[in-house]
């Protein structure tokens, strides 16, 4: 090869790199909560002002990652906190590949008992990943700045090492707060656990909601919307999903409210960037 | 006629043997007849210089052995014991005993085992066999090649869906029976009925190539931790040819520039990895050394990858060309060729009409020796920069060769492919290159494994960015 034609090559390939950390930092700031288009499951990417990364789900099979190549920069090959509200294939999946793909810092989870093969290949990875594990219940709450905070809100009491009939119940509630504004995420919780929150006057009032649990009839009662009086809400779904979800009632229920909400399965992914003392914004994939 | 000469068209001969056989349904007595009234012919009357047994007489009688043996080479392949298509849409379950016999292949929804089946347990009886079938089931939990497992579910004959004829497709690995979402669970060899259902040699063969893909995994997870998404699986495919990974709509932007070859590792992008590797070489040693470093080279690159037929035989047809390379007299290659040719389908004579990838590999080496030289004499004159010209005629050489060959099977020929194969060539060395000393680097140290997978990643990038642009 001629010799200048290295030094040229090297200049060009400097120049990207450059270009592409640019394109990359010149990113809006404030705090990003992506829906991804997972198919039929939860997988949220959070990221905070202060570009901490949380990892809530992973869907139902590895379609994360590459939903997770697209958000995240080129370069990051690390998480801070990776969120598995329960341990339904739906929701697990997705975070084993994450585990093996990426540094993960802090796991939060609830810890019950599981011998799912999904749930046994996490357990290995988890032991060799050097996170740290926090056991999800109620009061719990992680600070990651002056402006952001994350409350857990469910299970009540620490559930780690039981047998659960329900495991939808067990699913951890997070509640993530950026200055005025709220998002309350809420894993697959149904009608039970809806109303325990609502009778026991936990503060769910927010400005943004997951609906639980894909839209299915068992969850998003009344009483929830009316504690949480979002204006927006998401639901995560797959298209054409054998439970017929989203349930009919549930989108009354939200039209009657006139809560505006967002599918994964019609729009893709769902990007909501909130600024500090500004009204959030919504961009669609599709 | 020279002896190299006769040699050739008796290659031929037996080629067109397999092709006859796998075309029409001839019987094999007949055939077994032909073959041996031509022997005794030749038997009876050979003597130098016989005047009944004149040189073209006892050439035609040879040539119909060789003809006869490619059709019977072709039948004994059909007539395989095949057990379990006896229990093939049959609406019950049984129970499958045997070993994972290839790299489960990871799908983002599900995983797909290849399993080689020794025992069929229905109620009351127990079945001894050695036949394959493809399993479908849930991404976990996971499996490794050579893991003994049982699996217990329903038989399916493969179905085609559109243009693609699945049967056939997987005939040629002799699958004729597939199972979805079976029940499967890990075994021990102590388990199977059967005295001894696994001889020494297989023991040794899953022995050996488990070890061969462990070492991959290794390597392709360490890519994926240093390397983001979906430039990981682009690097993966490039290098290992696995390309599960890709997501489908870049798959099918590869499709449509014509540029999935560099995905798959074929005899024409070993050829080029070879040359590159050779020239390396060839700043430090003498060029006899280079050429017999880049053969080990290709061979261990081979091991590597897991050493599958088809990359098998890439890498022959790769070394091939290489060879010609070094001699410079394209020309005498026709022999070698044309015998690795028949070897590979001596072996396995379902590829010759049916797996594509043999068609293209062997067409594309053809190209490469014979097209190319005859191009670069007529583009004599326009000035080489930086291997562009190289690959205009390399791609320009094996892309006419293929055409036939594409036309027929996806019936469309990608016009882009001219560019975008040029544009993204020089580039395909480097990306390997960088890709490779960042997944080595990774397992190392994986902060220097990240920098260097910048640089892997910017490459690739940039070849993606070509392909979508053409697209």
């Amino acid at each position: 090869m001629h010799p200048n034609l290295r030094i040229i090559i090297l200049g060009i390939l400097s120049l990207f790199l450059v270009l592409a950390f640019l394109a990359d930092a010149q990113n809006e700031l404030g705090l990003k909560v992506y829906f991804l288009d997972v198919g039929q499951g939860d997988a949220i990417f959070i990221e905070t002002q202060d570009k901490k990364q949380i990892l809530v789900d992973g869907g139902p099979n590895n379609k994360v990652i590459q939903e997770l190549g697209e958000v995240m920069p080129f370069w990051d090959r690390a998480i801070d906190l990776v969120i598995l509200t329960h341990p339904d294939r739906d929701h697990i999946t997705g975070l084993i590949e994450v585990l093996k793909r990426y540094k993960v810092k802090g796991i939060i989870e609830t810890g019950i008992e599981c011998d799912k093969p999904e749930c046994l290949a996490w357990h290995d990875l988890k032991e060799k990943e050097e996170a740290i594990i926090i056991l999800a219940k109620f009061g719990d709450s992680l600070t990651f700045d002056e402006n952001t905070k994350l409350l857990i809100l469910n299970p009540f009491k620490s559930v780690a090492g039981e047998k659960v009939s329900k495991i939808n119940n067990t699913s951890a509630v997070v509640k993530l707060i950026f200055g005025d504004h709220s998002i309350l995420l809420t894993g697959d919780i149904e009608a039970q656990v809806e109303r325990k929150l609502v009778l026991a006057g936990v503060d769910i009032d927010s400005d943004y909601l997951k609906i639980p649990h894909h839209g299915s009839k068992t969850s998003t009662t009344e009483e929830l919307l009316d504690k949480t009086s979002p204006l927006m809400a998401f639901i995560s779904l797959g298209k054409n999903n054998p439970y017929g979800h989203p349930h009919q009632d549930i989108i009354s229920r939200l039209e009657k409210r006139n809560i505006k909400y967002y599918r994964t399965d019609e729009v893709g992914t769902i990007l909501l960037n909130c600024k500090l003392d500004l009204p959030c914004q919504i961009e669609t994939q599709n | 006629m020279t002896k190299s000469k006769i040699f050739l068209f008796l290659m031929l001969a037996f080629i067109l043997g397999v092709g006859s056989g796998s075309f029409f349904d001839i019987a094999s007595q007949a055939v077994l007849v032909v073959a041996i009234a031509a022997v005794s012919l030749v038997a009876v009357f050979y003597r130098r210089g016989s005047r009944i047994l004149s040189f073209p007489i006892a050439f035609s009688a040879f040539l119909i052995l060789a003809f006869s043996a490619g059709v019977l080479r072709y039948d004994a392949s059909e007539s395989l014991a095949k057990v379990l298509t006896n229990f093939n849409d049959v609406n019950a379950n049984i129970q499958l005993l045997g070993y994972v016999n290839d790299e489960p292949e990871q799908l983002t929804n599900k995983q797909r085992l290849l399993l080689q089946i020794k025992e069929i347990r229905v109620p009351g009886n127990a079945i001894f066999t050695d036949e394959k079938v493809l399993v479908t089931s849930d991404l976990y939990p996971e499996f490794e090649y050579g893991d003994f497992v049982l699996a217990e579910g329903k038989l399916q004959s493969p179905k085609s869906f559109g243009d693609f004829d699945y049967a056939v497709y997987l005939a040629k690995e002799s699958i004729f029976s597939l199972s979805y979402y079976p029940k499967i669970t890990e075994i021990k060899q102590e388990d199977f009925l059967g005295a001894g259902p696994i001889s020494g040699f297989e023991s040794f063969k899953i022995y050996l190539f488990k070890n061969i893909f462990k070492v991959k995994k290794v390597f392709e997870e360490s890519i994926e931790r240093v390397v983001a998404e979906p430039n990981a699986s682009f690097i993966n495919g490039i290098l290992l040819g696995t390309r599960e990974g890709i997501p489908q709509n870049l798959k099918e932007a590869f499709n449509k520039t014509g540029t999935t070859h560099i995905l798959a590792i074929s005899g024409y992008n070993i050829t080029i990895v070879g040359l590159y590797i050779s020239s390396l070489f060839l700043f430090f040693m003498r060029r006899q050394k280079a050429f017999w470093l880049t053969v080990i080279a290709i061979i261990l690159f081979t091991i590597l990858t897991g050493a599958s037929p088809s990359v098998i035989r890439a890498a022959i047809m790769g070394i091939l060309v290489l060879l010609a390379y070094r001699e410079g007299r394209f020309y005498d290659m026709t022999n070698s060729i044309v015998f690795a040719g028949v070897i590979m389908i001596a072996l396995n004579p379902k590829i010759l009409r049916f797996d594509v990838g043999f068609q293209l590999s062997f067409l594309a080496t053809l190209g490469l020796i014979y097209l190319a030289p005859f191009l670069k004499e007529k583009l004599k004159k326009i000035p080489e920069f930086w291997s562009f010209k190289e690959n205009f005629i390399a791609t320009l050489s094996a892309q006419a060769m293929v055409l036939p060959i594409i036309l027929y099977n996806f019936g469309s020929f990608s016009l882009v492919a001219l560019p975008a194969n040029v544009l993204i060539l020089p580039v395909v060395p480097l990306t390997m290159f960088f890709g490779f000393l960042a997944g080595i680097l990774g397992l190392v140290w994986s902060r220097l494994g990240e920098v260097v997978g910048l640089i892997a990643w910017l490459f690739s990038e940039y070849e993606i960015l070509i392909v979508k642009l053409f697209s």
